[in-house]
C-alpha cells in the first residue's frame, strides 16, 4: 500500500532516498538533461556544515567511475556546487569551467 | 523555440515544443452555477490518490477564488507580466508566459511558499464587493459570487512541460492528459514554478513534484474520475473535448473552442538543451577546496566551499545544498565538461545534504502532530524512516 502512494518510490527513482541509503549516488550524462543512475553502484559519502563552511566526502569504488580513472592513469576531473538558499537546483549550480587533471598515483 | 497555434488567443505564439496534438484531448467542465464549495471534488481527490506522506499540499481540484490563495497566485503572475494578454477578444496583442519569460528562463512563472499552501480555504466566502440587497443577476455582471474550480487544465500547451529542465514531463499522445514521469524527475520544481494554475507540487517526502493525474487508471478502466463522480449536484463531468462538442446528456454547455482544440496537441519531440549557469567571475560562485585520496579499490574526495546558509531541507520552494564530482567514463574520449556529450558520456557523484535528512517531513514542520492513516498495519508512508 505504501509504494502506491510514493509513485517516485515505487519506481526506483534515485532521488528518493531511504534513511539507511546513503547521501550519495553514481549516475552517467550523456548532456544536460541526461543524468541517470547507474545500477547497483556504490557510493558513500557525509556532509558536515561547521563554521560557515560545507566539508563534504563523497567516496565511490573506482571501477565505478568508469574505464577512465585507474590507479596511475591520467584522467580529468571537475565539481560542481549547489546552494539551496539560492535556489539552486540541476543546471542552476556553481560549476567547474574546465576540467583538472587527475592522476590517481 | 518553435511557433505553435494557440487556438484560445487565435494567433500562432512560441512554444518550447514544436506543435503536435493527441487524437483526444482530456477535458473537465465545472458547472459554475451548480459549485457550494462543499470540496467533495478535493476530498474525493484526496482520498483516492494523496494518501501518502509529503503530500499534505497536494490536491488535484479546489475551489475558489480565494484572496490568500488562487486569486493572489493569480496576481503575483499577472504582475510578472509585461503586457497581460486581454481575454474577450479574437485576436491579442499580449504576450504568454512562454513570449515573456525572462531570460534564462523557460516560463514567466514564479515558485509558491509554504505559506502560499497554508490556508487554502481562508477567505473562500469573502466578496470582493457588496452587493445591494434584494439585487437580480442582470447584463453586465454587476458584483457577483461565484465558486471557481481549479484543477489541472493538462492544457494544450503545458507550462510545466515547457519548464522541465530533463523532460520529466508528458503529455499523453492518446488523451491529451500531462504526467510528469516518476522515474524521471530529479525535483528541480521548475514545473511547479512554471504552472501559472499552481498544480504540480513538490513532494518532500519522494523528492520529485507531483500533479493530478486525470485518474487515467480510471479512464483507462472506462470509469470517471473521483472528483466528477463524487461532486456535489453533478456540478463537475469530465471526458474528452469531443465529448463535449458533442452535448452529453445533462450538459447544457460546450467548450469554447473545443473544435479547434480538437485539432492536435504538443507531445515533446526535442528536448531543449539550456542550462543557467552562475558565472565563474560572479562574486557568488563558491571558491571549492579539493583533496582526495585511495585504497586501490575506492577513492574519496573531499570538497570544502564557504556557504553562508545550511540548506539540508527540501519542501515547497527550499533547496537543498549539494556537490557533485564528475569524470569522463572513457579514457579515449574528450566529453564536455558540462554533462559530457552524446557519444562521449560522464559519471558522477552526487551528494545532496537533504538524503542526510532522516526524516523531512518532521524536519520540515517540526510541531507537526504525527499523521493517522486509516489503513490496517503499519501507517504508509508516514515518514521516510517507515520506508528504509
Amino acid at each position: 500500500l505504501e509504494l502506491s502512494y510514493a509513485p517516485a518510490r515505487n519506481v526506483h527513482n534515485p532521488n528518493f532516498r531511504g534513511t539507511t541509503d546513503a547521501p550519495v549516488f553514481v549516475g552517467e550524462a550523456e548532456m544536460f538533461g541526461s543524468l541517470t543512475a547507474v545500477e547497483e553502484a556504490q557510493a558513500d559519502g557525509r556532509g558536515e556544515y561547521n563554521d560557515g563552511k560545507w566539508r563534504v566526502v563523497l567516496a565511490a569504488p573506482i571501477a565505478m567511475l568508469g574505464t577512465a580513472a585507474r590507479v596511475g592513469r591520467e584522467s580529468k576531473v571537475a565539481f560542481a556546487v549547489w546552494e539551496g538558499r539560492a535556489q539552486n537546483a540541476g543546471g542552476r549550480k556553481m560549476r567547474a569551467e574546465q576540467w583538472t587533471k587527475f592522476v590517481i598515483e | 523555440m518553435a511557433r505553435v497555434y494557440n487556438w484560445q488567443l487565435g494567433r500562432e505564439m512560441s512554444y518550447w515544443y514544436p506543435e503536435s496534438r493527441p487524437k483526444r484531448q482530456f477535458a473537465a467542465v465545472f458547472d459554475t452555477n451548480k459549485c457550494i464549495a462543499c470540496q467533495t471534488c478535493t476530498m474525493a481527490c484526496k482520498t483516492t490518490w494523496t494518501s501518502g506522506g509529503g503530500r499534505s499540499t497536494c490536491s488535484g481540484t479546489t475551489s475558489r477564488p480565494s484572496p490568500t490563495a488562487s486569486t493572489r497566485w493569480l496576481r503575483r503572475q499577472a504582475a510578472r507580466h509585461a503586457r497581460r494578454p486581454v481575454l474577450g477578444r479574437r485576436r491579442v496583442r499580449g504576450q504568454t508566459i512562454f513570449e515573456s519569460a525572462p531570460a534564462g528562463e523557460r516560463v514567466l512563472g514564479w515558485r509558491p511558499e509554504e505559506q502560499d499552501y497554508a490556508y487554502p480555504n481562508v477567505g473562500e466566502d469573502d466578496c470582493a464587493g457588496q452587493v445591494e440587497k434584494g439585487a437580480a443577476f442582470v447584463e453586465p455582471h454587476m458584483n457577483w459570487f461565484f465558486y471557481l474550480a481549479r484543477i489541472c487544465n493538462h492544457c494544450t500547451y503545458p507550462a510545466c512541460l515547457a519548464s522541465c529542465p530533463r523532460g520529466s514531463i508528458y503529455k499523453r499522445p492518446e488523451d491529451g492528459i500531462v504526467l510528469v514521469d516518476q522515474g524521471r524527475c530529479r525535483g528541480y520544481q521548475e514545473c511547479v514554478k512554471g504552472c501559472p494554475y499552481k498544480k504540480v507540487f513538490f513532494n518532500p517526502m519522494t523528492g520529485t513534484s507531483e500533479k493530478c493525474i486525470a485518474c487515467f487508471p480510471k479512464i483507462e478502466q472506462g470509469s470517471s474520475r473521483s472528483a466528477s463522480s463524487t461532486a456535489s449536484a453533478r456540478s463537475a463531468w469530465r471526458g474528452s473535448s469531443r465529448e463535449a462538442r458533442s452535448g452529453a446528456p445533462g450538459q447544457p454547455h460546450r467548450l469554447p473552442g473545443a473544435r479547434a482544440q480538437d485539432r492536435a496537441a504538443p507531445v515533446p519531440a526535442v528536448r531543449p538543451g539550456a542550462e543557467r549557469l552562475l558565472h565563474p567571475a560572479d562574486p557568488r560562485a563558491a571558491r571549492v577546496k579539493v583533496r582526495a585520496l585511495h585504497d586501490g579499490a575506492w577513492v574519496a574526495f573531499r570538497l570544502e566551499w564557504r556557504d553562508a546558509s545550511k540548506d539540508e531541507l527540501f519542501g515547497p520552494s527550499q533547496f537543498s545544498d549539494a556537490a557533485a564530482v564528475q569524470v569522463p567514463r572513457d579514457p579515449n574520449t574528450d566529453p564536455s565538461p558540462m554533462m559530457g556529450q552524446p557519444g562521449s558520456p560522464v559519471r558522477i557523484l552526487y551528494w545532496k545534504a537533504a538524503w542526510q535528512t532522516a526524516d523531512m517531513l518532521a524536519a520540515l514542520h517540526p510541531n507537526k502532530p504525527p499523521t493517522d492513516y486509516p489503513f490496517e498495519g503499519d501507517r504508509p508512508c508516514a515518514s521516510r524512516a517507515d520506508w528504509s
